[in-house]
This record gives structure tokens, sequence and C-alpha cells, in this order.
């Protein structure tokens, strides 16, 4: 009558034994955190530090009311100004209103200066300590390591003297306060500018439409192949129920990355159609309303007041 | 055997930086049970069923599972782990990204290879179940390439595999034709027939009424707020209306003006 007609699916009697209830869930320690697990945490980790920027970029602070295209000038005019002064004391200073912009933004400035000195400048730091050697910046000595001695190493003759100049010293100081200063500005404009307009504003440094859009493209590919990356790792946790050989292991990691390729691809030609249909024909367009308020401009002439007297205040100041 | 599978008490839950999702939420889901979680987009639906499954972990309150309490430590016990995910069995709502292999033969036979049975008893059972779900001419094809619906059949049997003692699964009937929601629907009442204990999440209030024997409603602040029959959840047009599954529609038939009430799904 109706071959259409729905069939009643029938189960095999395994299925109709309960497997499931005889088990019970075994406290005992089993191998350490796996690589699904870890990889999991860490893709949950960066999309948890994506939505903290998002969420620090709707706060009401003051940076979040500069518009984008001021405050990209504002970071770039500080960043050079802080490479251009040759003073310790500026440099500090220069550090000290980072900090003070990051508070006034509401951030959470604890967290983010920690995590910027400790990292990167701390790691330049160490990469510079030899840059403060007599041997390769000579000066006064600050601290004397040896004195007069005729020292070989490995065949090769040591210098007489060796010590920590003072003015290697000073160029380290230099190397470490411009890295951390630069981060943290580039930090503290990153986390209160949501990242679209953050990208539309780098078109007033002249950067070509395409390649701004080449960028916000690239970001989104990565947002949503994360999401396709957590969903298939998670797949793969809840249908890992005992162990698989080496082999196989390895087998079925070559296969995820196949599918996570093949998946990317069928989305970029997805992407490409559907821009396609909207009338996209290779060349990037975009809407710029240059449309800035008093607080902009009284932003802007302050940073202009505050990186000039730097700069010439630099001169007059060791 | 445990008096509840699940057992939610007092649960908060909050994705970070974005406040709280859920607080002080209470469930408990007994064996054998049918429940359809109800509730609109964005109603919580995906993550509490995500709690369930252990894959976002509650941040107050006690979760307790098969009589155990799971917390992400626990969870981080790698016999625990495996232990818990062979009892209990999650189909994605986005079947697509289920499914991580290069072969549908292969993508079910994943979860019976780890268990310790024989090459013959893997052969057996998957193919015991590629005839359950009627995806024969499908088992050499890449699972990427196929179908909206063949997706969410495979995606199924690699889950159904492993004979899990709960079925979750999240919008089970999405993206699929008239057909095989019925054909699903079938199965999934048989499967719960024989014990299963089948949770689904979906705003289909048609699945939800042929499906399941409990609703769990959950508003759009993502409060539960009816827990019950299935068929008193769906008399109450007052609630379904408050938590955004149904709508009153305005439209016209030959100039003459109706109001009736429109269901999602």
């Amino acid at each position: 009558m109706n071959e259409n007609k729905c069939k009643r699916p029938e189960l095999p009697t395994w299925i109709l034994n309960n497997e499931g209830n005889s088990q019970i869930l075994s406290d005992k320690r089993g191998k350490p955190l796996g690589f699904i697990t870890k990889t999991i945490n860490n893709i949950k980790m960066i999309m948890v530090e994506d939505r903290t920027s998002e969420y620090y970029a709707r706060q009401h602070g003051l940076l979040q009311a500069i518009d984008p295209r001021v405050k990209l000038l504002s970071v770039v005019g500080l960043i050079i100004t802080a490479s251009l002064i040759r003073s310790l004391a500026l440099l500090v200073l220069l550090a000290l209103i980072g900090i003070m912009l990051m508070g006034l933004s509401r951030l959470p400035v604890t967290k983010l200066q920690l995590r910027i000195w400790i990292f990167i400048p701390l790691l330049t730091l160490l990469a510079a300590i030899p840059g403060m050697l007599n041997v390769i910046n000579d000066g006064s000595p600050l601290l004397v390591l040896y004195n007069n001695q005729d020292l070989v190493f490995l065949g090769l003759h040591l210098p007489q003297d060796l010590f920590i100049s003072q003015q290697g010293c000073k160029t380290a100081m230099f190397l470490f306060l411009r890295v951390g200063i630069s981060l943290s500005l580039g930090a503290t404009l990153i986390m209160t500018t949501p990242l679209n307009q953050l990208l539309k504003s780098l078109r007033v440094l002249g950067i070509p439409n395409l390649f701004v859009m080449i960028i916000e493209m690239t970001y989104r590919y990565i947002v949503l192949l994360m999401g396709l990356s957590l969903d298939l790792f998670e797949a793969r946790k809840v249908r890992t129920v005992g162990e698989l050989s080496t082999d196989s292991r390895r087998i079925l990691f070559g296969s995820s990355v196949a599918v996570l390729f093949s998946k990317s691809t069928m989305l970029a030609d997805e992407v490409y159609q559907a821009m396609t249909a909207r009338g996209y024909t290779g060349e990037a367009m975009s809407s710029e309303h240059l449309c800035l308020h008093t607080v902009d401009w009284v932003f802007s002439m302050g940073i202009v007041v505050l990186t000039t007297s730097i700069i010439i205040g630099g001169r007059f100041i060791g | 055997m445990a008096e509840n599978i699940f057992d939610l008490q007092q649960v908060g839950f909050s994705y970070r930086s974005e406040g709280a999702l859920f607080s002080g939420l209470n469930l408990t889901v007994k064996p054998g049970e049918s429940i359809c979680l109800l509730g609109a987009n964005g109603s919580g639906k995906s993550s509490l069923l995500k709690i369930l499954c252990a894959l976002n972990y509650t941040e107050s309150g006690l979760f307790r599972a098969f009589g155990q309490e799971i917390t992400e430590k626990q969870m981080e016990n790698d016999n625990f782990c495996k232990g818990f995910y062979r009892k209990v069995g999650f189909v994605f709502q986005n079947s697509d990204a289920q499914l991580f292999t290069t072969r549908v033969w292969d993508e079910i036979a994943f979860g019976p290879l780890q268990i310790g049975l024989s090459t013959e008893e893997v052969q057996s059972r998957v193919n015991d179940i590629i005839q359950v779900l009627q995806i024969e001419h499908l088992v050499d094809r890449p699972p990427y390439r196929l179908s909206g619906g063949e997706k969410k059949k495979v995606a199924l049997a690699a889950v159904l595999v492993l004979n899990p003692e709960a079925l979750i699964l999240d919008e089970p009937t999405a993206g699929l034709d008239p057909r095989s929601q019925r054909w699903l629907v079938e199965l999934l009442l048989q499967l719960n027939s024989v014990g299963r204990t089948i949770i689904i999440a979906t705003h289909d209030l048609n699945l939800a009424h042929v499906l399941a024997k409990r609703a769990v409603l959950l508003s759009e602040e993502h409060k539960v707020v009816f827990d019950g029959s299935t068929h008193e959840a769906m008399e109450n047009t007052d609630l379904l209306i408050k938590v955004n599954l149904i709508d009153e529609f305005t439209h016209t038939h030959e100039q003459n003006e109706h109001m009736h009430m429109y269901i999602h799904g």
C-alpha cells in the first residue's frame, strides 16, 4: 500500500542485554591526563581568552570610549616614543602611563601586568645578558666577575677582565622596558577594542582593504575551526571507552587531520560561494565614516602633547 | 544499581566572562526514563546536556551520575572517564562535527575496537548496527561527504554500537526529512522500551510529545520552569508561550485573517 511506510528497526540481541548496567565506574587511578583532554582544555582556554577580550571591549572605560582609529594611532605614537627616548626615567614614566590607561579602561591591571612583564620582556632580558658584559658593551664596571686573569676555555683565550658594565646594563634595561611598554600598550589596545573595529582602523594607516579583509577572514576561520576541532575532540572523548593500539591511534590521528582539512576546504568553498552570491567580485569594499567626537579630539591632543613633551624632555634628562 | 542515573543538585554553571548560565538547578533522571528538555534557542538545553555528559563541569552544587560524583578531577582519571562514556552515549546536534574518521565503517568501529572485543565480535557488532540503521550502502564512504540525514544515522550508529545505558541526543531530528524523523522516533522508542534511558534536547514539540513521557522546560532565563508529564506540558499553552516554544501567529487565507499558535520545529 504505502511503500514509503517506515519499517520498525529490529534491534540485535546484544542491544537487548543492558551491558552497561553490570559495570561499576572504577575509581582506580588510570593514566594521567590524555592528549585529547589536554587539547580540549587548551582549545577551551583560547576560546575563553577570546571571549574575555570581547567582555573587556564592552566595558565602559576610558579607552573603550575612544574611536578605534584614534586609539590605534595613539598607541603607535606611544610605542614609537618609547623607542625614541633615551632616558630610563622617562621610560618608567611611559610604563606607568600604560598602567594608568589600563586601570582607567577597567582592565585587570595586576593580572595583565604580571603576564606582560614576566613572560616576553624577562626572556628578552635573559637574552640580553651577554650584551651587559664589557666584551660587548665596554664601560665602567658595575659588577666585576674577575680581574687580571689569563684564562683559557676550550682553547680560547678569555679576556683579562670580565665585568658587567654600567652601559651594558643600561642598554639591557632599555630593551627590557621598551619591549614591556610596547606589549602593555598593545594588549591595552587589543583588549579595549572589538576586533572588527580594530581591523577597520588599520585602514587609517594605509593598509589595503584586501589585506584587512584577509586578516578578518583568517580570524573568523581560526575561531570557526577551533569550534570544529573542539567538537571533533569532544566527540572523540565521549567515544573513548578503552585502549587502542599505537597503530590504530596513529591512523586515527591521521584521519582526524584529513577530516579537519577536508572540512576546512569545504567551509572555504561555501564561504566563497556565499560571498559571490552577494556580489563579491574580488574587490574588497568597506564603508568608512570618519566622525570623531570631542572626547576623541581631547584624547588625541593629550597624546600629542604627552609624546612631544616626552621626546623633547628626554633631551634634557639623562 | 543506582536509584538515579543522573542527579543534579543546586548546580551552578557559567561560561567564563558571560555571567551565570545556571544557578541552583535541580534535575534527577531515573533508569529507563524518556525525557525531553524543551526550551527556546539559547535557553541552555545543549549546555545542560553537556553537563550530563561531563563535557561541561559544574561550578557549584553536586552532580552525581550512576551514584558517583562527577567532577573535572574525577574525569581526569582515565579509567573512570572511559567507564563513564561506556555508559553514556552522546549524539551531537551537529553530526558533521562528530564524525572524525575518513570511512563510515571505521567511524562505527572506533568504539568497539577499544573495549577488548575480538575482531569477529567487532565486525559482527558493527554489521548489526549498520543493518539496524539501514546504512549498508554507506560503509565505504567518507562521513563528511554524506547528506545531513545520512550523517545523523552514522553518528547514531557510532554511539549505539557501544550499547550505552543512557542515550543523550541534542536536537536529534534537526535537518532530517519527515520519513527519517519518523524512523528515528521508532528507533528511540524501541530502545527506550528495552530499558535504555533516553534524554533529548529539542524545541520540536511534536517530537517531544511522541517520544518522551517526561518533559523538562527551560525558560529563556535558564531556569527549570516545568518538570512533569509531557502531555501536561503540551496542554499548558500559556507556559509554552511564556518559554517561547509556541507563538501567536497572524496570517491571511484568501483575504480572511487567521490567528493561531505557531509551533517551532
